[in-house]
């Protein structure tokens, strides 16, 4: 991997081990000392959001406490398609039913 | 679960589950004393004393340790056949369900007009693009909703959050169509995750399903996805979370994706439905066959499709002016069995997260005889 791509910011979630979910703010100290950026911290799913750098994902993975990193992924839809139907006025009934 | 092709030799005649007798008259008391030494809810049938629950094995013994201590009868629960069919679904229907004036194909063929139960007092959340909150199907009811969209409001622009909100709990009695939604009275959570061009990211995704369970949501319908590689596996971050939020009672349902042409090609399930605690959700049409899009092919390393329900040509809401749509996709399967989910919860109060996720496999219905594919069942209401 080049040197530029090890210094790419990329976006990433950090799960952390069920015993240190009451105290995630060690696990975030840890991280920043790495150059992790937190966004957010979830503390309901034991998650932190953030960017880090491409390489140091390593290393993040290896802190105490942090069982998986996972660089983010794009989410869509999963409708086929979609098609609009208006609502039958009374308007157009009556005149369905003439 | 059980497939199909299960040898019957090799088919445990228990299903995993113990029911426990409780001594006469203190059926309500039990369900904490029980949770207290298994670490699980019980199902109780008060009026019977008696409580099913389901655990592993661990669970299963501590289980046993506590009847002997308290003297209560544990034995395994059985799997029980009927005689007459409430074996395949619409064994006998020929032609393509169709929606009536009164109700969409899909409640027709679930049961969930013949249902007792109509999702009330269960939380449900919708993740999503959001809600048009002054849909007049929606607009006189309490829904609880919040953006992790930045700059964007809850309000949806695209569509699909309306659609999927709709199918799950959409009025027992709409304004200009007829009933769509499945759990009328659950009440409502819409998390918008997704912009108003359907697309997201995992930050925003994690952070509605953070908010959800923490607002003590038994279901939670994420009907988004993207592509998963077969052979590479599942996210272990998302299982972790949809683990953690099984635990904490809440149930994740989602779609498997649409890639796949059937019968040529069949596509992986697609991730997070691919994470095996999270319920993967593919689509049937209206012969109630899989549809020729719905993914959900073997996966050794990665899960499968957990269970089907109706995803082809399906009524739902749709932002005003339009008010309504007819949709297709596993995206639109999912929020079905979100709503089928609700009264499930409904009808078992004490079931949640992974006793409703067996509840809801165990409730599901072979496809017709002409339909069947191993392991395929259909979603069906209490």
């Amino acid at each position: 991997m080049s040197s530029s791509s090890q210094h790419e910011r990329v976006n990433v979630a950090v799960a952390v081990a069920d015993d240190l979910r009451d105290c995630l703010c060690e696990v975030v100290a840890a991280c920043q000392a790495l150059g992790f950026e937190p966004a957010s911290t979830l503390s309901d799913i034991g998650v932190l959001t953030g960017s880090a750098h491409v390489g140091a994902l390593p290393e993040l993975r290896e802190i105490p406490g942090v069982i998986a990193v996972e660089v983010e992924r794009p989410f869509w839809t999963q409708a086929l398609a979609r098609r609009a139907r208006r609502a039958r006025t009374r308007a157009q009934s009556r005149l369905k039913r003439r | 679960m059980t497939t199909e092709s299960t040898p019957l030799a090799l088919r445990s005649p228990s299903t995993g589950g113990s029911l426990v007798l409780l001594p006469p008259g203190t059926g309500r008391t039990w369900p904490r004393r029980l949770r207290n030494a298994m670490g699980v809810y019980p199902v109780l049938f008060d009026r019977l004393d008696a409580a099913l629950v389901y655990g592993d094995a661990d669970q299963t013994r501590a289980l046993h340790r506590f009847a002997e201590a308290y003297g209560l009868l544990v034995e395994p629960e059985r799997h029980v056949h009927s005689t007459a069919a409430r074996g395949a679904l619409n064994a006998g229907a020929r032609r393509p369900l169709r929606d009536t004036r009164s109700a969409t194909w899909g409640l027709q063929a679930s049961g969930v007009l013949d249902s007792p139960y109509s999702g009330r007092g269960v939380r449900l959340a919708i993740l999503d693009t959001g809600l048009d909150l002054q849909h007049p199907d929606f607009s006189q009811r309490a829904v609880r909703s919040r953006s992790f969209v930045a700059g964007l409001p809850v309000h949806d622009r695209n569509g699909h959050g309306t659609c999927c909100a709709g199918i799950a709990v959409g009025p027992e009695r709409p304004r200009r169509a007829a009933r769509y939604g499945v759990a009328p009275e659950a009440e409502l959570y819409v998390a918008k995750v997704l912009d108003d061009d359907a697309n997201g990211t995992d930050g925003n995704v994690l952070a509605g399903i953070d908010w959800a369970v923490r607002s003590g949501c038994a279901v939670i319908s994420i009907s988004l996805g993207t592509p998963a590689s077969e052979g590479v596996g599942y996210s272990r971050v998302f299982e972790r979370i949809a683990a953690r939020a099984l635990a904490a009672g809440s149930l994740l349902v989602a779609p498997a994706g649409n890639a796949s042409q059937r019968p040529d090609t069949v596509a992986p399930v697609e991730h997070p439905a691919n994470c095996p605690s999270v319920l993967g959700v593919g689509a049937l049409n209206q012969s109630l066959a899989l549809a020729s899009f719905s993914n959900g092919g073997p996966d050794a390393v990665a899960g499968g499709m957990d269970v089907a329900a109706p995803g082809t040509a399906v009524l739902s809401a749709a932002p005003r002016p339009t008010l309504y749509q007819v949709a297709s996709g596993t995206s639109i399967a999912a929020p079905f069995v979100a709503g089928v989910a609700a009264l499930i919860a409904e009808a078992s109060p004490h079931a949640r997260g992974a006793t409703l996720r067996m509840l809801l496999l165990k409730n599901a219905r072979p496809l017709p005889a002409r339909r069947r594919l191993a392991g395929v069942r259909m979603v069906c209401a209490p």
